[in-house]
């Protein structure tokens, strides 16, 4: 595979801006996850996924080869994800020139019946032979389908290891060489993985084949519960810095070192530190260089076959338990009975849930924040886990604030303005969508009423009558 | 605010109804807190490339209690839903 070199760089998020300004030798690449700055619009079944042009653009901008990651439609399940969003993909790589694109070996797709539902997390696969050719058939049928090489991403697994299936380095083997694809190898996630009990980094370099690793992720992480979390939370550790500087020598097709850090966490770091990580990063990237190429024995896996030593649990079988556990579905099955008794299960739930308020709280602030102040954190948390009851995870940001909007709307709740502000904010989100205009009634002045939710009050004396608000797109 | 009296305009309507129009670029900065995300960017997309704690809910928590904005340190120790 005949790929560019592209060195060392970042996952782009706004606010990381001030960094990429030509001059900084530090960086020489960016990695976007394109679905990030994706509109999903409901009301367009044919074709929901909408790049946001404008982000587009700036994304275009910035002087700097790009890679494309993508972080909606992972690839290691049994369901091929979904088509339509193969076009925006493709248009997102060739738009930014991207060299390779990559997905995650997980799944976040599952079922209940006849009813399909998004898990609202990445989950890991069933580790058996069946499961790696669904993932490998799954791999294709993507790979096949965008213009540039395409990697998958080694992933985090927060379960104990499963009885008979096979180590995580000898189930990214097995994929790999079957989908014949790129690997991008994660060291936080595998490092998280050992350090959660599964298998360790060490063992698992050595079961797969380096040479397919055109890609290496770090990040840093954070404890939760007994359990390092894959948190992205700030600097990568020196510990894992340390490793990497053994292992970066070992793989002879590596193109791009990247880091990785969440947008809410920059400001609790700071640009100063990240461009101090960046630099060390850098320094890995020149020794590597230097370290005398090491002779590797990697046996390759054997080739699939048909039925060869699975367990008794179907991929199908694992993803839909799994999947609806993590969403807060009961135990009924003997499979998820088990699964629901490692504690493993209890931190994705809990860590999905996390997600699932973010969203809410970044995208309907002002109504969270009335119903903070009117009713309280822990009545406004119990509001949050009723819906959650109700209603799976959506993938995409807008249509998870607008299902929540309508469970408050079955709820006619006793909070002054709710609704108003409410529909304040889901016109936002609606003018996001399709650029028009919005009118959104008040039963008050509309802005002392915002203005002091922006500023974390309740509004005090407020002046009934009939108001109008309009707002117009920039 | 001192941009948003600028650039709003009010109308008194025929039917009694006032109506007030404010650009977007207002209408998407009435909270304070984006002093720290003023960004809309990315956020309508789908989740990022982790596995970890999503600390938006607790940044939000720590805003209603601290509204000088000071930056505090978040993490999954702390509480969330």
């Amino acid at each position: 595979m005949n790929l560019p070199e592209l060195g060392v760089g970042l996952v782009y998020w706004p606010g990381l801006e001030p960094l990429f300004e030509s001059g900084n030798h530090a960086l020489s690449v960016i990695e976007i996850e394109p679905q990030g700055y994706w509109f999903e619009n409901p009301a367009q079944p044919q074709q929901p996924y909408r790049i946001d042009q404008a982000a587009l653009e700036r994304l275009q901008r910035i002087p700097l080869p790009k890679i494309v990651h993508g972080v909606g439609f992972p690839v290691g399940g049994t369901r091929v994800p979904d088509e339509r969003h193969l076009a925006p993909l493709c248009e997102t790589i060739n738009a930014l020139d991207a060299a390779w694109a990559s997905e995650h070996l997980s799944f976040n797709r599952a079922r209940n019946g006849s009813d399909e539902f998004n898990t609202g997390f990445l989950l890991p696969p069933l580790q058996t032979p069946a499961g790696a050719r669904a993932a490998a058939a799954t791999i294709r049928h993507v790979a096949q389908r965008v213009p540039v090489p395409f990697a998958i991403e080694t992933n985090v697994s927060y379960l104990r290891p499963q009885r008979g299936e096979m180590s995580d380095g000898a189930f990214v083997a097995t994929v790999t060489e079957a989908a014949d694809c790129g690997i991008l190898l994660d060291l936080h996630n595998v490092w998280t993985n050992e350090r959660n009990g599964r298998q360790t980094l060490r063992a698992f370099l050595d079961e797969i084949p380096l040479e397919r690793v055109w890609e290496v992720h770090l990040a840093g992480g954070a404890e939760y519960r007994g359990y390092w979390l894959d948190a992205h939370s700030g600097v990568v550790p020196e510990a894992l810095l340390e490793i990497a500087a053994e292992v970066l020598p070992r793989l002879p097709n590596l193109r791009a070192l990247m880091f990785e850090i969440l947008p809410p966490f920059i400001p609790v770091v700071g640009l100063d530190l990240i461009q101090t990580q960046m630099e060390k990063l850098q320094e890995l990237w020149k020794t590597r260089r230097n370290a005398l190429p090491r002779t590797e024995k990697y046996q390759r896996a054997a080739p699939l076959t048909d039925g060869a030593a699975d367990c008794a649990i179907t991929p199908r079988g694992w993803e839909d338990t799994l999947g609806g556990l993590v969403i807060g579905r009961p135990a009924a099955t003997p499979l998820a009975r088990e699964l629901d008794d490692d504690p493993g299960v209890t931190v994705l739930r809990h860590i999905a849930a996390t997600f699932r308020s973010g969203i809410l709280v970044d995208n309907l602030k002002l109504t969270t924040r009335l119903l903070i102040l009117s009713l309280s954190e822990e009545r406004t948390q119990q509001l949050l886990r009723e819906f959650w009851q109700a209603s799976p995870p959506e993938l995409f940001a807008i249509p998870e604030a607008q299902a929540f909007a309508r469970f408050l709307r079955t709820r006619r709740l006793n909070v002054p303005h709710l609704y108003d502000v409410l529909d304040y904010e889901l016109a936002l989100l609606q003018m996001s969508l399709t650029g028009a205009r919005q009118l959104v009634r008040f039963e008050c002045d509309p802005l002392p009423l915002l203005q002091s939710l922006g500023a974390g009050q309740l509004p005090v004396g407020s002046v009934l009558g009939n108001y109008e608000l309009e707002v117009t797109p920039d | 605010m001192p941009e948003l009296n600028e650039q709003l305009t009010l109308n008194r309507q025929a039917s009694n109804v006032v109506r007030v129009s404010v650009p977007a670029a207002v209408a998407y900065n009435f909270d304070k807190f984006s002093k720290i995300q003023k960004d809309i960017l990315g956020k309508l997309g789908c989740m990022a490339c982790t596995s970890g704690w999503d600390i938006r809910w607790q940044l939000e928590r720590n805003f209603l209690v601290d509204e000088k904005l000071n930056i505090q340190v978040v993490g999954p120790d702390i509480a969330g839903p």
